[in-house]
């Protein structure tokens, strides 16, 4: 994995002490596993001594090494968000100190709503968004990256031809957000419409929009790839884990079917994503748990790509 | 919505797949773990056994029952082995006005015709497209659809693609017929302004090869009529999952494939057959798994079938 932001990187004593609540020390020795693929993850390690190697298990197949974490980061943080079961298995390389946080108590610390809290969920935002970043690249077959363009701003798009008021709850965006939020966050941002072929995003390009997929569906492509990374219907982010690295994007971005989106950008994006209102917590909550839904499609997508690999080894 | 699992390999007992594991399929009738109705429309499979040859007849079974009460399935699944399985519990609005008849479970598979095949989707106004879709369609495949669902009209398009359906056909030729298929589908459904999101995720199989599509025409763009009415279809992408190794066996505290990953045997389902989906790969969308058994073994392929 590349380098990410370690997640409660602060100077803020605010939260370093709300931290010292909720963190548990705790220690493990070499060889010995924190958490087993499959298991139900309860919740994640701040890893202060050690390293931890983090393994995919095919069946017939020695596991495979994903990536290795290492002090100051974060380990199992999808976990602190919500209740699923573990995606990789976690194996200590070197006798590891960290500090175990328990999703409930992360959640009540969260939820808060104080500007500590923005921050905290900021921080598990960008490093998820660092694992994700890390995911797609090993998952995908294209070579390098893309040439770096000029920071472009949204293209020219139709208007929406429907109300999305009503689908809001069905959304996944919106859909954990109470009505009166997911509406006002709606409001925040610009109605549009684009047509499927159309290009939303050029590889190599910053943008400075996220858009939510109201209708319609957005495929994602690595340049020279041969298949997409991803394939995102109604309810889903585009856009989010460069902006938040503050990256081009890595690939292109296109309507794969004629889509309404809402678009996120200029004043609106810088105000949410300052973290002064609800309205912003809300946004970056939702961020957060869009982002660990794109998580799970990595992952699912490095399994795959873990197992084409090993068998073109095989036959080779 | 249904959902539907495969197998084709080595001999695997019935039950393995049917009843044992934590999210069997059968379990799946009333208790799937990623699609948001009940299966509760009945049951149907075909299965060849080890001892059946390459254009052998397979073993039929179909119910409206209730898989979970029916002592019959229970009784020849924990008996039968099968080199290849393909079952199928179905799932269909809860309304009166749905078809629960006997002649809509799948798998479809015509008197003589080699091949077999199950849906797991549903085509957004399939009854309006039935006129443009029977040009496409040869007479006496025609005569020969029975019920009412739009899968039997999608097994009746894709078996017309093909100049004899009782003839064995090279596995690119069936692929090429699917793929034309699809792009009818596509044509005709823009010929009536259809572009509601449709799912039409195929398993096919003559007992010898397996094929399995992850596929949608018009992905997320969903009903705008009635918001409390949406369907999964529509919003979501259905899931598509396969794994491959030996046998599936209980193991270490749970069922999975045990054995060598290349190993000689594929087991597809619209879901993983157990809870943990560890050893589990998603299809991705937009593409087939294309499998076939000879005395070599299994061989596996993936093909793009984005049109």
């Amino acid at each position: 994995m590349g380098d990410r932001p370690h997640v409660f990187d602060t100077q803020s004593a605010a939260v370093l002490q709300e931290l010292d609540l909720v963190a548990q020390p705790c220690s493990v020795a070499a060889g010995d596993l924190l958490f087993v693929q499959g298991d139900p993850a309860d919740g994640a390690w701040l890893i202060d001594e050690g390293t931890v190697q983090l393994e995919m298990d095919i069946p017939g197949r020695a596991p495979t090494i994903i990536a290795t974490v290492r002090p100051g980061d974060l380990l199992g943080e999808p976990a602190l968000m919500r209740t699923a079961n573990r995606s990789l298995s976690a194996r200590a390389t070197h006798d590891v100190v960290a500090q175990f946080i328990d999703r409930r108590d992360f959640q009540a610390l969260l939820y808060g709503l104080r500007p500590a809290s923005f921050r905290l969920l900021k921080r598990v935002a960008q490093s998820t968004a660092a694992y994700l970043a890390d995911a797609l690249a090993m998952t995908t077959d294209a070579q390098g990256r893309p040439p770096d363009c000029p920071p472009t701003e949204a293209g020219p798009r139709g208007p929406c031809d429907f109300d999305p008021r009503p689908f809001l709850g069905v959304l996944p965006f919106f859909a954990d957000l109470g009505p009166r939020d997911a509406d006002a966050l709606l409001g925040e941002g610009t109605l549009c419409s684009a047509h499927r072929g159309e290009t939303l995003v050029s590889a190599g390009c910053k943008t400075r929009s996220v858009w939510v997929v109201l209708r319609g569906a957005v495929e994602v492509m690595p340049p020279g790839a041969s298949q997409r990374s991803s394939l995102l219907g109604p309810g889903h982010a585009v856009g989010v884990h460069p902006l938040l690295l503050d990256q081009p994007a890595p690939s292109h971005v296109r309507i794969r079917e004629s889509a309404a989106l809402v678009e996120y950008t200029g004043d609106a994006l810088h105000r949410l994503l300052a973290g002064e209102t609800r309205a912003s917590f809300k946004f970056m909550d939702a961020l957060t748990r869009d982002l660990l839904r794109s998580l799970d499609r990595a992952n699912r997508g490095l399994a795959r790509a873990t197992l084409s690999r090993s068998l073109a080894a095989d036959a080779e | 919505m249904c959902r539907v699992a495969a197998w084709l390999g080595k001999p695997q007992r019935l039950s393995d797949l049917l009843f044992e594991p934590d999210s069997a399929l059968v379990r799946q009738a009333y208790a799937p773990q990623k699609l948001g109705i009940l299966n509760l429309a009945g049951f149907g499979m075909v299965a060849w056994l080890p001892e059946d040859g390459a254009t052998s007849e397979p073993l039929t079974y179909r119910s409206t029952d209730l898989p979970m009460y029916d002592p019959n399935l229970r009784s020849l699944s924990e008996k039968l082995h099968a080199r290849c399985l393909l079952a199928h519990v179905r799932g269909i609005p809860y309304s009166t006005t749905s078809n629960y008849g006997r002649e809509n479970l799948h798998p479809f598979r015509y008197a003589g015709f080699n091949w077999a095949m199950a849906h797991n989707g549903d085509l957004a106004d399939c009854a309006r497209m039935r006129a443009g879709l029977l040009p496409f369609i040869q007479p006496t495949i025609a005569a020969q659809i029975r019920g009412s669902t739009d899968s039997e009209w999608v097994y009746a398009l894709w078996m017309s693609q093909l100049d004899d359906p009782t003839e064995v056909h090279a596995t690119d030729v069936i692929v090429a017929a699917l793929r034309r298929t699809l792009e009818i589908l596509a044509s005709v459904r823009a010929d009536y302004g259809i572009d509601i999101s449709s799912s039409a995720n195929l398993f096919l199989t003559d007992g010898t090869r397996l094929i399995a599509l992850r596929f949608a025409f018009d992905y997320g763009r969903y009903r705008l009529d009635d918001p409390s009415r949406l369907g999964q279809s529509g919003m979501n992408y259905l899931s598509l999952w396969y794994a491959v190794g030996d046998r599936f066996a209980h193991s270490d505290g749970g069922w999975r494939m045990d054995g060598e990953a290349a190993g000689d045997s594929l087991l597809v389902a619209s879901e993983p057959l157990t809870h943990n989906v560890a050893g589990w790969v998603e299809v991705p969308e937009y593409t087939a798994i294309v499998a076939a058994l000879d005395n070599d073994g299994l061989h596996i392929d993936t093909v793009a079938m984005d049109i």
